[in-house]
């Protein structure tokens, strides 16, 4: 449970932080909460570690003048619960559930987005709100939408010289339901599956929007198009809830390990599904 | 005038202990930081099952602060002792091989170690074992003990053919047989009761110190037992003698049994303290990922159950076959728990007339099984209660009164158990004491709603769960052991198993007490204080109890199997006594009274009839240590030690009472309600004895529901860490509902029996019961453990195909 040798560097302005991230060997360090563990057990080793935890403008939740939610990325779990991003319905159920204590006070936002661990809760919410996630490098500001940022395990569209700085959330609306649930593997407490949903309608009584994201079942958390595609246009009745959400897994190769084999994964992202949807429209009245 | 002291002993009077324990002021191995101190770290095998061709530390040998590489062949001790064969004196063969110090030739599964460093530091030590590089020949690897025992299966040892360390049985073959033949209903089923991974809080670690000016060993040890290990590390593995080695054990935390037994690493921190010269001591802690591998694992049985009764639900015979799966190579007591603390209390509480037990104690590439709270009585009471459950359902019997119909009487003790402990050899035999076992199940039936149950269950199906409700009527063995018994039959651990206490009264009044037990985090200054604090009259603020360091405590043999309150304590009584004693025929000698003339009532000694002539046992103590004016032939001091050897074992017992809830689209399992009634005898301090029960169910609750070691077919142990391995969490848990009955152990003088495996004896059985009971509806018959998610849905799954 002890490290390799590693350097240490904190930045003390995000330019500072610019001009380093992405040079070779470098990792970034926020939180620590899923890298420190990895390196005590010599899993990685980085050579450098490039400490932005003090990065003050990074931190904090503001509302834009359009109503929507700049989260800076090294907001922490808990301090998002306190914002108001915890009446969003899927963060309110989300974030309580994430880690542990420890975890919540130290690990952050933008560290969780980079990190993309393939069964953590936060890439779904983000996905299923249609998030957006800035990043800066030297060049300058890029703006990614959530969708299609997660690539893989473990990996994320973000260029080699790119930080994240900012998360942001579409303003509140009320004709938007959503929620979040899952399944938690006991040990670790990641999610076996995950699933956030949102749905929204515009006009009464049928959906018009609807955006449905997995975690912990594929290689990636995932939107769930053809999910939505079902919930469009249809009243919410359970038949056609439990009809869409048959789709869950459509397309995805599933996941497997001794916890959950991918023939249960697959099953409980069909439940799973099911059930934030049910809870989703139950928030929508 | 003497202040009357409160007598303390049954009520729940504060821990001791925990100023320190939750302050932090605790003092554990690793924070014991000695002048020159070295540290050790061990490479351990990264294979299952390998051969070693060869090992080249050249290189680790010049990195930073490295003081000395060791591998196998440097080490010129024994391997370490195996002490308890199954059979014992039976002379049935055991085909032992334990573990090195490090291995030398071959490896026998992931983490058995190969070499060592010694560094100034840890982090040397750690980044140094990258460097040393092993030639390694791995072989094909076997993990499932029934498995390994088939023809073709990988050969561990070139000594166990078939991978078979012992194939021993106890009971009535013919007779079992028979009553099976004879039988109106016979039902078998195939039990596997998984294996375990024990988490004391504090993991394992111990600092050896060499002292070359008097050529004397001191090791200090996480353990529960550092007087047996002067035998085992000094005697029977690096050949030295007791006069030459101190074990001391500082504050322990937790152990669960995992700390009972002889580990490679105490001779190996001793060996490289001696090999760095210059009196410098070497420290070695595990880390959490090491210990999963280097530290015992618990239970592993397959077993092949038949019961056969009457209709009337009379059972007339229990036949087992179990495949107990003991690792690599043998821990120090492997063979005895799935024999003696298995087989022989298989009829658990039940007056069966034909028992017969077969077991075979096999090698895998596995870590090392030995054990762990419980040890053998969980595995036990798991196939007997499910036994009784599934009996119950073949002939449509309650099987609350199946249990009641079956039950030892009352009247019948002391029980004498054809295949049990007390099986006679030499004519020595051990007797169930005492037991009354239908009020106890009584009362949990009446508080668990037990007469409600179909409505409850009906209740659940509305809101899509699947309700059930799991008995346990357990029995343990506690006290272990008289030691004439051990001689006899030769189980146990091949020595005695008396306990001893030595009490001083001090120039002061105050009260010195050195116990030969070795307490891991129970309370156990608590409960002996409140004990000397009784029988002496003295307030327990005078008193202090001292333990765990083999120069200046008494011999004794260690505190596991529940055994410290019954044996133990009854040491402390018998020093306790000694000193009343000697203080009365002093107090006669300073009233000019005869011996016969004094009564004692807490620490007074009065003439009877003159209550203005006394003395307190602080006055006496005083006189008696200056000696200023002793009697002839009266020793100065007040200071006596007590050997006690029980003369039986003790016998908790009780009914716990599960009640789960299925979620039938998921298959997750919750615990909804815990209903516990103990009887453990008398209470020395009864909020102590919740916590033990509180801490037992939950870890038994732990194994049925989350708890399993997983290994993978080439032996890579797949739930290798804490986020693979899922311990209990108290929000997981309800609160547990706790009642008792009282039936004293005629056996010691308190008429305790001991409490700190009876939770987790009970619980494993009560909570299978009610998923098995839950799942019943659906036509499921019986569904092994843990009842993991996936598990159970898979479950649920397989009996719609079937119904479709």
């Amino acid at each position: 449970m002890i490290p390799n040798l590693f350097d240490y560097q904190r930045a003390s302005t995000l330019d500072e932080a610019l001009g380093l991230v992405g040079t070779p060997g470098t990792k970034v360090i926020a939180g620590g909460m899923s890298l420190l563990p990895l390196m005590k057990l010599r899993l990685a080793s980085p050579e450098r570690l490039l400490d932005i935890g003090r990065l003050a403008e990074l931190r904090g939740v503001r509302q834009l003048p359009d109503g929507r939610l700049a989260v800076g990325a090294l907001t922490t779990y808990s301090d998002l619960a306190d914002s108001p991003a915890r009446h969003y319905g899927l963060l309110g159920d989300a974030l309580p559930d994430i880690g542990d204590v420890q975890v919540r006070n130290r690990g952050t936002v933008g560290g969780s987005v980079a990190h993309c661990d393939p069964a953590s809760d936060l890439p779904a919410v983000l996905l299923a709100l249609d998030a957006e996630i800035v990043a800066r490098s030297k060049r300058g500001e890029k703006v990614y939408a959530a969708d299609g940022f997660f690539t893989g395990a473990f990996s994320t569209a973000l260029a080699e010289d790119e930080l994240i700085t900012e998360i942001r959330l579409p303003g509140p609306r009320d004709d938007a339901g959503s929620a979040y649930v899952s399944l938690a593997q006991r040990a670790s407490g990641y999610s076996i599956v995950g699933v956030a949903a949102v749905v929204i309608k515009e006009n009464g009584s049928a959906i018009t929007k609807a955006g449905i994201a997995l975690t912990g079942v594929g290689e990636a958390p995932y939107r769930a198009r053809a999910v939505e595609a079902a919930l469009l246009g249809n009243e919410g009745t359970l038949e056609s809830i439990e009809a869409a959400a048959a789709h869950a897994t459509d397309g995805v190769t599933v996941n497997g390990d001794i916890h959950a084999d991918s023939e249960y994964r697959a099953a409980m992202a069909v439940t799973y599904t099911r059930r934030a949807i049910v809870a989703a429209l139950g928030r929508l009245g | 005038m003497a202040t009357a002291v409160q007598d303390v002993l049954g009520t729940s009077v504060k821990r001791l202990e925990d100023p320190r324990f939750i302050t932090g002021q605790g003092r554990y191995v690793d924070d014991i930081k000695l002048t020159g101190m070295a540290h050790l770290a061990i490479l351990r095998s990264p294979y299952a099952h390998a051969n070693i061709r060869s090992v080249d530390t050249s290189k680790a040998k010049g990195m930073p602060g490295v003081l000395a590489v060791i591998v196998g062949a440097d080490i010129p001790y024994n391997p370490l002792p195996m002490v308890w064969p199954a059979g014992g004196a039976s002379g049935i063969t055991n085909n032992v091989s334990t573990p090195r110090v490090l291995a030398t030739d071959s490896v026998k599964w992931t983490g058995e170690g190969v070499a060592a460093v010694v560094a100034e530091t840890p982090e040397q030590a750690i980044d140094a074992l990258e460097a040393i590089e092993v030639d390694w020949e791995p072989l094909p690897a076997v993990v499932d003990a029934e498995k390994a025992t088939q023809p073709g299966a990988v050969q561990l040892h070139d000594n166990a053919p078939n991978n078979v360390v012992f194939d021993w049985t106890v009971g009535d073959k013919a007779g079992t047989e028979q009553a099976i033949t004879d039988a109106e209903v016979v039902v078998r089923e195939r039990l596997v009761n998984h294996r375990l991974i024990p988490n004391p809080m504090e993991v394992r670690g111990d600092i050896g110190w060499y002292n070359p000016g008097t050529d004397e060993y001191t090791i200090w040890m996480s353990s529960q037992t550092p007087h047996i290990q002067r035998l085992l590390v000094g005697i029977f593995t690096m050949g030295i003698p007791e006069h030459k080695l101190r074990c001391i054990s500082p504050d322990v935390g937790g152990a669960f049994g995992t700390k009972i037994f002889c580990y490679a690493d105490y001779a190996l921190v001793l060996f490289a303290s001696k090999l760095i010269g210059g009196g410098r001591p070497v420290k070695w802690v595990e880390s959490r990922r090491e210990s999963y591998g280097s530290t015992i694992h618990g239970r592993d049985h397959i077993t092949y159950l038949e019961i056969a009764g009457k209709r009337d639900g009379t059972v007339t015979g229990v036949k087992v076959k179990t495949f107990a799966n003991l690792g690599g190579r043998l821990s120090t007591i492997g063979p005895g728990i799935p024999t003696t603390l298995y087989a022989r209390v298989l009829s658990g509480c039940y007056k069966i007339p034909n028992v017969y037990a077969e077991v075979t104690g096999v090698y895998t590439n596995t870590t090392f099984v030995d054990a762990y709270r419980g040890a053998g009585r969980p595995e036990a009471t798991y196939v007997i209660e499910r036994a009784m459950d599934l009996f119950a359902n073949e002939i449509g019997m309650d099987k609350a009164e199946l249990r009641r119909k079956n039950f030892i009487p009352k009247d019948a003790f002391p029980y004498d158990n054809p295949s049990g402990l007390g099986t006679a050899v030499n004519g020595e035999k051990i007797y169930v004491d005492s037991g009354d076992y239908e009020p106890a199940m009584d009362m949990a039936l009446k508080t668990a709603g037990y007469a409600d149950l179909e409505a409850k269950r009906a209740e659940a199906k509305s809101r899509g769960k699947l309700l059930g409700m799991g008995l346990s009527t357990y029995i343990e063995v506690c006290g272990v052991a008289p030691s004439k018994w051990i001689g006899a039959v030769g189980e146990g651990w091949g020595a005695a198993m008396w306990e001893s206490s030595n009490i001083k009264v001090h120039l002061t009044g105050k009260v010195i007490v050195t116990m030969g037990t070795s307490p891991q985090g129970q309370g156990h200054e608590t409960t002996y204080t409140q004990i000397i604090a009784h029988e002496l009259g003295v307030p327990m603020e005078d008193i202090v109890i001292q333990h765990s360091d083999t120069q200046g405590t008494p011999m004794g043999y260690g505190s596991y199997g529940s055994r410290t309150s019954s044996v133990g304590s009854t040491a402390a009584i018998k020093a306790a006594d000694k000193i009343r004693d000697k203080a009365k025929r002093y107090a006669a000698h300073m009233l000019e009274a005869s011996y016969d003339d004094i009564e004692v009532e807490g620490a007074e000694y009065r003439v009877k009839g003159s209550p203005d002539k006394k003395k307190t046992l602080q006055e006496i103590a005083f006189a008696l240590d200056l000696g200023f004016s002793l009697p002839a032939g009266m020793e100065p001091y007040l200071d006596e030690t007590a050997y006690y050897d029980t003369p039986n074992c003790t016998w908790p017992f009780g009914t716990h009472i599960a009640i789960v809830e299925i979620d039938e689209e998921t298959g997750e399992t919750e615990l909804k309600r815990y209903i516990a009634v103990d009887d453990v005898g008398k209470k020395i301090n009864p909020m102590i004895v919740d916590g033990q029960l509180h801490g037992g169910i939950a870890q038994g609750v732990g194994q049925a529901l989350w708890e399993q070691a997983v290994y993978g077919d080439d032996g890579q142990l797949l739930s290798g860490s804490m986020m693979d391995y899922a311990l209990p969490r108290a929000s997981w848990l309800p609160s547990f509902e706790l009642d008792e009955t009282v039936t004293p152990s005629p056996v010691n003088p308190l008429g305790v029996k001991g409490v700190g495996e009876a939770g987790c004896i009970a619980s494993t059985a009560a909570v299978a019961n009610a998923v098995n009971d839950a799942l019943s509806p659906l036509g499921i018959k019986h569904l092994d453990m843990p009842f993991t998610a996936q598990k159970v849905w898979h479950a649920i799954q397989a009996t719609k195909g079937a119904r479709a």
